[in-house]
């Protein structure tokens, strides 16, 4: 559905989006992640045909950015990170005048109102002024705005930025309920836990470069050595011998990484395993022959965080 | 931290120190050159545009005193001979002091609301405000230190004119108070327009708004003294030594006490007034030195009371940040119950939705209220009723009532013209809604052309309130009702041209008040400079009177809505049992029907109106382009 092919652009010396290849395919939900001035945006606004490439090619649904703008904003729904508003207008009014900047016939302009303010959980604020939504509301209208043509792919940028827990919670069942519905999402975001809930695939942009693009298991393959086990000790006494056995003995073995003890908790060490797949008896066998009694032995599974932090190397631009 | 983990409070200060740390905040260093003022500095001095609009007022500063000398000269060269010529260069002197004074008095006075007119509602819509008011700073150390940064870029402005000022003394004939006192004059005034700037910028949302309103008000300040004295016939001969008595002036509602206003203190009142006096130097009698002084000093009294109460609404904002609006801006919800949550105050935040029509942009800008609250539009309404009962009784015969809205009615609708249109695009993208508004599939024509058409009827109050000014002399048979025909053709013309390159403009400048200032002085060129230009080339040349001349006299004027609209109420009124072919217009090449004069005015008026249009279009095309959008 959106094809980018060494798509590069330049704003004076910077370069904020760098020779960036991409392939989303329809009905995905992908995640699009980067250090704040990756060229996240940059993409997004190329995408939207808000601004015009250097160089490379990007389009959507077959339709090159450069050439067939006005069918790409027909197929397209595209929400900034910072979002305007005509704040004199009623949320109705906001819709309508949206329907209409996308000549959507008179006849289905109300029911489509209708739908997409049910969609967003909007009907009972449909007469209120836009200035006095609270921000949650008024992401879930910038949603609703881009649903008014019902357009095949999404393009939202930071939709979850600035909520509350609650309204991020409804951000991301509204964004997985237009996954269901079969529209293509492109998302970025920095709440990279939700990201890993709703996306099929990802990508991470690093200095306009694309570091990594695949699903999220394959990402979580890539920095599998990233696993890592937290052992509590009873006695916070044990703790410097245990760190220190476990460190050069089981190092032997080759699959212990690093062994460290807490800097704030003195009864805990942390422990990182090499890459592959290890058994954890060996460890706890370790421990205990070094003398240390276990309270509590816990793996931490990798996440995108940790994938996200083992790929780039957080250099902004 | 106590050991106790106990918060130890800051010590109270005692009575001594309050007054020590109240003195401190009044300290005039710290109220004017504090951090806002270090800060405004550093952003503007950054900006090459700051330089760029130095260099343009010293390039214009240069063109008015080579006018001026020029003017002069070539009067004492053409028209006499030897020792004649040599003795009338001691009036050059006088004639460049007084074009530059004049040129800088005008300029800062122009400038002034145009820089200050954001100074506090930018910050608020930035969301920078809040911040601001954390600090230990005072809302006056901010709005004085916003005054002062203004200040310092006019000050260096002024000081572009003081080697001119001085070095033309060499000719002789120009006393070292004339320059001193001119000079302070315009200081005082800008001081003034800056302070009432400020003072509207913390009371209306959007800086072009808050820069009309700061002309709307400094006219009212300077020009209501002059005209009340016009309006009472209070002639500088008649009255002086004796002053105006008032219980002349308001008959039977005259207080029971012997007040009198001499009437130096009426030009005192006004500093234009008052330099006109400086730069003409009558000798009327009374002293001019008295006359500046008291002007000056007046002037700055007006200008701390306008900050103090900017600083008064900027602590108010202070509050309703802290507590949200005040309760007089609640209301109950309809059929709420006395007690439990339905008995909980609502903000009104809701409105009937209404129909959108098949061109949005069109159909929003079309519902844009000048006055965005209704007792804004009141207080226009009263404002206006209070000058018509101040005109209208008595006074239907006299030409001057006519006349004297006219020209300040065409002066306001030119500034609201170029402030008001100009913002269109450039507000959008500071709203940040033109990036959602290019997701559409709006054409740029549709944009474009909402926003120019928008503009136009916003503009609506004072065209309105001319045209019932009109509609009162030829209601009550002053007037001839071709005068209500015409008016309108005369203003359509000049706000189609300024709604049309505000447009443009708003779509060049990325900041609305930049975007507005480069409209206004768009209207300044044409409708000042130009005029002058024509009439010193004109003068100066002695081309006039033949036939050239008259041309050139008569399409200044009928290209001039303020000259226009003085030509067509000085023909019209006292004409009202007129037959219609008999009126006739005394233009420069001689009189004319009214049929033609018609035409001649629709010409204008339509020439001025398609340079409009070309300038929409040219935005429309520039827009397309940009945005890579077909239309």
């Amino acid at each position: 559905m959106i094809e980018i092919k060494g798509l590069t652009k330049r704003f004076g010396a910077l370069t904020a989006v760098d020779d960036l290849s991409l392939s989303i395919g329809a009905g995905e939900i992908f995640g699009f992640i980067g250090p704040n001035g990756a060229g996240k945006s940059t993409t997004m606004k190329i995408l939207a045909c808000l601004l015009k490439p250097d160089a490379g090619e990007a389009s959507v649904a077959g339709c090159d950015v450069r050439r067939h703008g006005d069918r790409i904003r027909r197929l397209l729904g595209y929400m900034p990170d910072f979002i305007g508003y005509y704040d004199d207008l009623t949320v109705d009014e906001y819709l309508q005048f949206f329907a209409a900047a996308f000549r959507l016939p008179r006849k289905t302009r109300r029911a489509t109102i209708d739908g997409v303010l049910e969609l967003t959980d909007l009907t009972d604020k449909r007469d209120a002024m836009v200035a006095s939504l609270s921000r949650g509301m008024s992401q879930r209208l910038g949603v609703a705005r881009v649903l008014i043509h019902d357009p095949k792919v999404l393009l939202l940028d930071e939709p979850a930025s600035g909520l509350d827990p609650r309204a991020r919670i409804e951000m991301r069942e509204l964004l997985s309920e237009l996954a269901r519905m079969g529209k293509t999402l492109m998302v970025s975001s920095h709440i990279l836990s939700e990201l890993a809930e709703m996306c099929s695939s990802i990508g991470i942009i690093e200095k306009g470069r694309l570091v990594y693009a695949g699903s999220i298991d394959e990402a979580y393959q890539r920095v599998k050595g990233a696993e890592r086990i937290v052992v509590r000790l009873e006695r916070a006494d044990d703790i410097d011998l245990v760190a220190t056995v476990v460190a050069g003995k089981l190092a032997e073995d080759a699959r212990v990484a690093s062994a460290k003890p807490d800097a704030d908790n003195p009864s805990l060490i942390r422990v990182e395993l090499e890459p592959g797949e290890h058994g954890h008896h060996f460890l706890i066998e370790g421990v205990v022959a070094a003398g240390g009694r276990i309270a509590a032995f816990e793996p931490k599974g990798v996440n995108l965080e940790d994938a996200f932090l083992r790929l780039t190397k957080g250099a902004v631009q | 931290m106590t050991p106790g983990g106990a918060t130890q409070p800051p010590p109270t200060p005692g009575r001594g120190g309050r007054a020590a740390t109240l003195v401190g905040s009044l300290a005039p260093w710290r109220l004017l050159f504090g951090p806002v003022f270090q800060k405004e500095m550093r952003v503007s001095g950054r900006k090459l545009w700051t330089y760029l609009a130095r260099a343009a007022y010293a390039l214009i500063l240069a063109v008015v005193v080579s006018l001026a000398f020029w003017g002069a000269w070539q009067t004492a060269g053409y028209t006499q001979s030897g020792a004649a010529r040599i003795q009338s260069l001691q009036t050059l002197a006088p004639t460049v002091v007084a074009s530059v004074l004049w040129f800088q008095f005008i300029a800062t006075l122009l400038l002034a609301p145009v820089m200050t007119g954001g100074a506090i509602n930018d910050e608020q819509r930035a969301q920078t405000l809040p911040t601001l008011l954390t600090t230990p700073l005072t809302a006056l150390e901010i709005v004085c230190s916003k005054i002062a940064s203004r200040m310092a870029h006019l000050l260096i402005l002024a000081l572009l004119a003081l080697p001119i000022l001085l070095g033309v003394r060499l000719f002789g004939g120009v006393r070292a108070e004339t320059i001193l006192a001119g000079a302070t004059l315009s200081i005082v005034s800008a001081i003034l327009a800056a302070a009432v700037g400020v003072l509207c910028s913390t009371l209306c949302r959007r800086a072009t708004i808050a820069s009309l309103l700061t002309y709307v008000v400094l006219v009212g300040i300077f020009m209501a003294p002059p005209l009340l004295a016009m309006r009472y016939n209070v002639l500088i001969e008649d009255v002086y030594p004796r002053g105006v008595r008032l219980p002349d002036v308001l008959g039977a509602w005259a207080p029971d006490w012997p007040a009198a206003v001499p009437m130096p203190a009426i030009l005192a009142s006004s500093t234009p007034a008052a330099l006109t006096i400086v730069t003409v130097d009558p000798g009327v009698g009374f002293g001019v030195r008295s006359i500046w002084l008291a002007s000056s000093v007046y002037t700055m009294a007006l200008a701390t009371g306008a900050t103090l109460l900017a600083a008064a609404s900027v602590r108010r904002a202070m509050r309703h940040s802290m507590s949200g609006p005040p309760p007089k801006r609640r209301r109950r919800r309809k059929g709420a119950n006395a007690e439990g949550e339905d008995a909980q105050p609502v903000i009104l935040a809701h409105r009937r939705s209404r129909t959108v029509s098949d061109h949005p942009v069109l159909w929003r800008e079309l519902r844009q209220p000048l006055f965005n609250r209704k007792r804004t539009l009141a207080l226009a309404i009263v404002v206006s009723l209070v000058i018509a009962a101040l005109i209208y009784p008595g006074n239907l015969r006299d030409e001057g009532a006519a006349i004297v809205p006219i020209v300040l009615g065409m002066m306001m609708l030119l500034l609201q013209a170029a402030l008001l249109s100009a913002p269109g695009l450039a507000a959008e993208r500071e709203a940040r809604t033109l990036d959602t508004l290019l997701t559409t599939r709006l054409s740029p024509t549709e944009i474009v052309w909402g926003k120019t058409l928008g503009a136009i009827r916003r503009q609506w109050f004072i065209p309105l309130l001319l045209m019932l000014h009109a509609g009162v002399f030829v209601v009550f048979g002053r007037a001839h009702w071709l005068l209500l025909v015409l008016l309108p053709i005369v203003m359509l013309g000049p706000v189609v041209l300024l709604a049309g390159t505000g447009t443009l403009f708003g779509l060049r400048f990325r900041k609305p008040v930049a975007a507005s200032a480069a409209n206004l002085a768009l209207a300044l060129t044409l409708w000042l400079a130009l005029p002058i230009l024509v009439g010193v080339l004109f003068g100066a040349l002695e081309i006039a009177p033949n036939e050239v001349g008259e041309f050139v006299a008569s399409v200044t004027l009928m290209l001039h809505p303020v000259g226009s609209g003085i030509f067509i109420t000085d023909n019209l009124h006292g004409a009202a049992g007129d037959a219609f072919l008999s009126i006739e217009f005394d233009m420069p090449f001689g009189d004319i029907n009214p049929i033609v004069f018609t035409m001649l005015v629709a010409l204008c008026s339509g020439a001025q109106a398609s340079i409009g249009v070309g300038a929409t279009f040219l935005a429309r095309a520039r827009f397309a382009r940009d945005t890579g959008r077909s239309s």
